[in-house]
């Protein structure tokens, strides 16, 4: 009995003294993410991003030490060079950069950085880190001396991930999707080279046409090439069928530092079996081997790269000529890793993070609650550590999972993500048959589309559960199970909004508030209002071209429309600014011929605010 | 020693052997007593081998009734006979994935057709699942429950053979709504159900090829869309792959029958990696090595000799196969070899179709995007379908120059829907006789669609029927072959990379939105001559009639070229003097005796057994008009020294004449024939002609022509040529026949003083009754409207 009051006692303190969470989300699930390995030690650092804390493992042990508690969500995060402090992204609209001591498990200090720093780097000198603020499109620098920005660094659209280059001379930011105009004739999201000499940036590298999703970059031990993981899609072709990666394609490209220019781009995909949603990426220790992380079918992708550049190398010094129809097949040809790349089975689901640390491959699967430790010379064992436990996934959580995995596709080519990365959009135009061929479309983000019937661009499916349904019947290629189904609606219709960038301190800005009185004066709020900011129907606004002509399109909802450009129903707006400023000549989409360019501008901010 | 140590050690070994018993097959056990198999008891049919002449006419030849169904514990070897067969045939069995029914397909008595039926594994509720009067079998369940299978209803005969030729079907589990999934006019064979949902099967072919070598692979969606080869459509050797089956968990590695094409279905077995290739060497794992397969660029690939069949895959490690109706378990890797049960031999009872009862998970299932309010199983006149072809350019060679293509004709093999005994061929395994040892079918251009600038076309194709297409340039002549075909569904509509070299690695590059794609889908453009079977004598021959015969007529043509149509035994004077003079196919019944086919006039593929290296040759330009001297000469006008033409042709006369070569140069238009006993069903020879021949050549013309062999004008029947209409005109009448009286002078002496000759009257006037009875009954050329 006496034993029985002392432990209802220290579990009653244990459930009050755990720091609460600060996240909306359930922070019940661990959702392991960035690991950073001290070699030295054998000690490992798993950001677990749903959870509001992080798991130090001891490598030498295979086992977990302990959490260091976080008021907040970890993203990415770095070790000093002195090992003695970790680094800590925290992925929040008014982000910061944390630094925890590790000793202590105490947050000594805080920067605040910008919208959503998530990727961090520190130089190899220990001098400097960096921290990519998503949605603020920057990358702040920090010196590690006086602990202050010295620069915020505009690069071009969402930085994902970066890696500086060994001899610490550049840094490589990956932008998630393209920041173009859908209608334009070329579209890739580009890799931003920042040479750290200078805090300049020295070249937005786009890839192949069509790339988008890139998650992964790594340069390679000799700081030759750069590698980056990404989506390579054929978004030009009506979505007739899916083998042989006709819709999407996964790729790892290829840049050539020197030159500062895209090389190639390598299919990670079997000829038939994709690989789908590449992710994170590691070199092995030699740097001989680039592992991949194919986050949408769990596996680990390895790729010999000293085989790869003799391949590449060759069919480009057979022809030197400018023109080299063999070379530029490279990126179309399913067979062209054979030999050169292995695909190795990951227990958890969603592998989205891959770290060599000594002999050791390290790789977090987001639904799984283990860290997977491979060993170099043996690929057919792996161990496990436990990070902790988790609940039994719940119907969002199984949604969210389905939405990720290639599973629900014929041949693994492509997830849900493939083209709604985040749940959002990646940019592109797609020629989907709902409507006929030969009609491209801008893709639309998921985010409240549940709340907002009829979905697509041209509403022509009654709500956004029989889009998430036709979906996975024309686009993934299988017959829907009606129960993935139901967990994929209600994971979207869970997601929440992202605060825009644009506010200030979580407000409106005084040129948003005036542009607030704006959208009343130009009467959009006839159409964009409510509380998603459409009246659910459809109307010509005069932007239909071609074989649109006069056609309705459905009043897309506002929310979270800063991070959904480019604009209008075929993405010709590159920018907000241009819907009006370009594409609204005779005022039927709002009366903004009347509006001065500052009060456009105001406009703009209002909108992009929401 | 101490209880407690006795203890430890015992449990420390016991363990060890639990652990060792988990490691997979233990080296010194056989496989069968492992304990990672996971099933005990197999499905077996008992039947008599079937010895048929080909591996095409199992459904057909040496059926023996005997046997029955069976399941057979292997740890016990007991046999349970769960179906008695004794006056019928079972042909195979399928287990479906519930591990408790079994779909197999029995000829009940002798004189009736294999059909479908379900029963349990412990012998209840046999039912019978089709009762169409035709055979249907090789039935395989689908993740839907559906059954795909093969049947014989359309009637549709081999034409190198006599016997019928299934092709793919489905239908509910019940055996309602069956459905067409193949436009195959030849066989399929075998399917069964890939890791991705895909129906995996084997099909023969020969488009514009020699008939033995190609039984390649193929992949078909269970709603019969997105047909798409998968291996060995041009490897030579072996010549057949069939009975085949995914292994799991491999990255799509295939186990298969290895086999020739004139032999019954045992062979080697294979394992196919597609991976590596779609047509190499390497792709090609031969596990039982002792079986030579051959090479896969030479040969016909008929001469592979082997003893298994029915082999099934149990993981990624082992399979069953029946050798000569003994079943075996195997390692891929032949380390491990075991018999589980012996049959009474080849030329008795035997164990086939050998599966483990246990239950599967079904693959994922793949979705149908034709529009569903179609009911598939009701064909319909003038279903359509859609190609949307990104760029023709993609997988042609760069000599071939952008903008060259400006139309595709879209081409239809028809099939033979007469069963017609084989030993009246001609012209290789002609019967009926279409081409002189071209084409095997009669081709039909449903029309014509365009090519845009930057290669793309979207355009409507006929459904549910075998079809291919011809690149052609603006002056309307084929740019490459492509000596396959193709098929699509009602409302499917297909995207295509363009004249693709290897389909199964070309992604297409990410280019501005295809010109095509942005306008609606064409409907083709029929021919001016409408859509029906290609007839020389109809398209062709009236044009030599209107511009050529002037010059190129009966008597002294220039050049030597008699482009009349006056009609021969087979065909007609100039479809024998362009086509078969000059070649091997001079002679109708061998025809691939030794020498070139490469003709003077005109460049066709020869498809003769023997000539099955041609199929390697892919180049463009190889063959048809733009490689031939009549393809030159009518395009060019004909031109004279001076370079001044001689004819002028239209641009349509002239597309005929240049189609005429790139279909193969057909001659027949189709496979009817109001002569099915004759000789390839066309042949017309006067009744008395041969014995009054050799009585008159005996006594008038041996004196001085004394080699008497097959090329020679005096070995009948095959004299090259001989003319039924203006049969004055053949040799054996002009040559010996006085020059003042008409004849030609070649024999240089006077045979026929005059044309009163006795001889000569009796043996021109056997023409006269056939010419009587070609006005009553006439052959197909010879009508107008065919």
């Amino acid at each position: 009995m006496k034993i029985l009051i002392q432990i209802s006692i220290v579990l009653l303190g244990l459930i009050t003294f755990i720091p609460q969470d600060q996240t909306k989300h359930r922070a019940t699930y661990l959702s392991p993410t960035h690991i950073s390995c001290d070699g030295n030690s054998g000690f490992v650092y798993i950001s677990l991003s749903t959870a509001g804390k992080i798991a130090e493992v001891d490598l030498n042990t295979n086992q977990l030490k302990r959490y260091i508690s976080l008021p907040f969500n970890p993203g990415g995060t770095a070790l000093s060079r002195d090992t003695k402090t970790l680094m800590v992204a925290d992925k929040s609209p008014s982000g910061h950069l944390h630094f925890i001591s590790l000793q202590s498990g105490d947050i000594n200090k805080r920067i605040s950085v910008g919208h959503t720093p998530d990727a961090i780097a520190i130089t190899p000198d220990g001098k400097q880190v960096f921290v990519a603020n998503r949605f603020s499109n920057t990358v702040s620098v920090i010196d590690l001396k006086t602990n202050k920005i010295i620069k915020n660094i505009s690069i071009d659209r969402d930085p994902i991930s970066i890696a500086i280059s060994p001899a610490g001379d550049y840094l490589a930011v990956a932008n998630h999707i393209p920041n173009a105009a859908s209608t334009d004739d070329f579209v890739s999201a580009k890799i931003s080279l920042i040479e750290l000499s200078s805090l300049k940036v020295v070249a937005h590298i786009p890839l192949a046409n069509g790339s988008q999703s890139i998650r992964g970059v790594i340069f390679s031990k000799d700081g030759k090439y750069l590698y980056a993981s990404h989506i390579l899609s054929r978004n030009t072709l009506p979505t007739t069928q899916i083998e042989h990666g006709w819709i999407n394609s996964n790729a790892m490209s290829i840049i050539r530092v020197e030159d500062k220019r895209y090389h190639t781009s390598v299919l990670l995909d079997n000829f038939n079996r994709g690989a789908a949603n590449p992710a994170g990426m590691s070199l092995s220790e030699d740097g001989r081997e680039l592992f991949v992380a194919l986050s949408g079918v769990n596996e680990l992708g390895i790729i010999d790269l000293p085989k790869l550049h003799e391949k590449i190398d060759q069919i480009k010094t057979s022809n030197p000529g400018d023109s080299n129809p063999e070379f530029e097949d490279i990126s179309s040809d399913l067979r062209f890793l054979n030999g050169i790349r292995k695909r190795i089975p990951i227990a958890g689901k969603s592998p989205r993070f891959v770290t060599v640390c000594g002999d050791k491959i390290l790789v977090s699967s987001y639904f799984s609650s283990d860290l997977e430790i491979l060993s170099n010379s043996d690929f057919g064992n792996s161990e496990n550590i436990s990070l902790g436990e988790e609940p039994e996934m719940s119907r969002e959580r199984r949604g969210e999972l389905l939405f990720c995995q290639a599973d629900l596709c014929f041949q693994d080519w492509q997830s849900c993500l493939s083209c709604h990365p985040d749940a959002r959009s990646d940019g592109l135009n797609w020629d989907l048959l709902n409507d006929g061929a030969g009609n491209p479309k801008n893709n639309k983000s998921m985010l409240l589309a549940h709340y907002t019937p009829p979905a697509m661009i041209t509403g022509i499916r009654k709500n956004a559960e029989t889009a998430v349904r036709a979906g996975m019947k024309y686009i993934l290629f299988t017959e829907p199970v009606e129960s993935d189904a139901r967990d994929i609606d209600a994971y979207l219709k869970a997601l929440e909004a992202v605060p825009s960038p644009y506010l200030k301190n979580g407000r409106l800005s005084r040129n948003a508030k005036r542009g607030k009185a704006l959208f009343k004066k130009a009467d959009c709020l006839r159409c964009h209002t409510g509380r998603y900011h459409t009246n659910g129907k459809k109307y010509n606004v005069g932007t239909g071209i071609n074989q649109h002509k006069n056609n309705e399109f459905d009043v897309p909802g506002l929310t979270e429309v800063w991070r959904t450009a480019p604009y209008l129903y075929d993405g010709r707006a590159k920018t907000m600014n241009e819907v009006f400023s370009k594409f609204n000549s005779e005022d039927r989409h709002g009366i903004t011929s009347t509006l001065s360019d500052k009060q456009i501008e105001m406009l703009v901010e209002y909108v992009l605010s929401l | 020693m101490k209880k407690s140590l006795r203890f430890v050690i015992t449990l420390l070994i016991l363990t060890s052997i639990a652990l060792l018993s988990m490691t997979g097959f233990d080296k010194d056990r056989p496989i069968e007593e492992s304990d990672s198999l996971d099933f005990s008891t197999l499905v077996l049919v008992e039947r008599h081998a079937i010895k048929s002449t080909h591996v095409y006419t199992y459904h057909e030849e040496d059926n023996k009734p005997g046997g029955g169904l069976y399941t057979y514990h292997i740890k016990s070897k007991s046999l349970k006979k769960i179906l008695d067969s004794k006056h019928g045939l079972i042909l195979d069995a399928n287990l479906h994935y519930d591990g408790h029914t079994i779909l197999f397909s029995w000829k009940k008595d002798m004189s009736g057709y294999f059909q479908l039926y379900t029963i349990d594994i412990n012998g209840d509720n046999l039912k019978q699942i089709s009762d169409h009067p035709s055979n249907n079998f090789n039935a395989c369940w689908l993740p839907n429950n559906q059954i795909t299978f093969l049947s014989d209803r359309k009637p549709a005969f081999a034409y190198c053979w006599s016997t019928t030729t299934p092709i793919l079907y489905k239908c509910n589990s019940d055996g309602s709504q069956q459905t067409r999934l193949s436009a195959n006019y030849l066989n399929d064979f075998t399917p069964a159900v890939m890791e991705d949902g895909r129906i995996l099967y084997s099909r023969w072919e020969y488009v514009d090829r020699p008939a033995i070598p190609i039984q390649s692979l193929w992949s078909i969606n269970p709603d019969g869309t997105k047909l798409a080869g998968v291996f060995g459509n041009r490897v030579l050797s072996p010549a057949t792959f069939m009975d085949a089956r995914p292994i799991p968990e491999s990255g799509g590695k295939i186990l298969c029958v290895l086999t020739s094409h004139n032999r019954h279905c045992h062979g080697a077995i294979g394992i196919i990696d597609p991976g590596i290739g779609s047509n190499t060497q390497e792709a090609i794992n031969n596990i039982t090595p002792e079986i030579n397969i051959g090479f896969v660029s030479k040969g016909d690939g008929n001469r592979i000799h082997g003893p298994y069949v029915n082999p099934y895959p149990l993981d990624n490690k082992s399979y069953l196969v029946s050798k000569d109706g003994d079943i075996q378990i195997r390692t891929y890797d032949n380390s491990q070899i075991s018999e589980l049960i012996k049959g009474m031999g080849i030329d008795s009872l035997g164990f086939y179709s050998p599966q483990p009862i246990r239950q599967r998970q079904k693959e994922r299932l793949v979705s149908s995007s034709l529009p569903e309010e179609q009911n598939l199983s009701d064909e319909q006149e003038g279903e359509w379908a859609e190609i949307q072809m990104m760029d023709v350019y993609n997988g042609l060679p760069k000599s071939i120059e952008r903008g060259s293509i400006k139309k595709l004709a879209i081409v239809q093999e028809i099939e033979k829907p007469l069963g017609i005994d084989p030993a009246l061929r001609a012209f290789g395994f002609q019967f009926p006789v279409v081409s002189a040892g071209a084409t095997y079918a009669p081709k039909k251009v449903w029309g014509f669609a365009t090519v845009e600038e930057d290669g793309s076309a979207r355009f409507k194709v006929p459904a549910r029927q075998p079809i291919y297409f011809l690149p052609l340039d603006k002056n309307g002549m084929a740019v490459q072959r492509m000596r396959t075909f193709t098929h699509l569904m009602p409302g499917e509509v297909q995207g295509c990379v363009g004249c693709h070299a290897d389909r199964n690695y070309v992604v297409q590059a990410n280019k501005k939105s295809p010109m095509a794609i942005s306008r609606e889908a064409e409907q083709l453009t029929e021919p001016e001559w409408g859509v029906t079977g290609f007839s020389y004598t109809q398209l062709v021959q009236p044009i030599f009639d209107k511009h050529c015969i002037k010059c190129h007529g009966r008597h002294d043509p220039a050049g030597g070229l008699e482009l009349t149509g006056d009609k021969t035994d087979f065909f007609n004077m100039s479809y024998e003097n362009l086509v078969r003079k000059g070649t091997p196919s001079v002679d109708f019944l061998n025809g691939n005796g030794p020498g070139s086919f490469d003709n003077k006039y005109t460049k066709w593929i020869p498809t003769y057994n023997g000539q099955e290296a041609n199929i390697l040759r892919i180049e463009p330009g190889e063959w048809g008009a733009k490689a031939s001297l009549l393809g030159q000469i009518v395009e060019s006008g004909h031109s004279n020294k001076e370079g001044r033409s001689r004819i002028t042709l239209s641009r349509d006369e002239k597309l005929k004449i240049f189609l005429w070569m790139d279909l193969n140069v057909p001659y027949y238009a189709g496979s009817n024939s109001n002569y099915q006993s004759n000789r390839g069903c066309r042949q017309q020879i006067p009744k008395d002609f041969i014995t009054i021949f050799e009585d008159v050549t005996a006594r008038r013309c041996v004196s001085c022509h004394k080699h008497n062999n097959n090329k020679s004008v005096f070995s009948y029947p095959n004299q090259f040529a001989l003319r039924v209409e203006n049969p004055e005109l053949n040799p054996i009448f002009l040559a010996p026949l006085n020059p003042e009286d008409g004849g030609s002078g070649k024999c240089e002496v006077i045979v026929f003083k005059d044309t009163m000759d006795q001889d000569y009257v009796r043996l021109l006037k056997t023409f006269d009754h056939l010419n009587k009875m070609l006005a009553i009954m006439p052959r197909m050329d010879m009508i107008s409207q065919q």
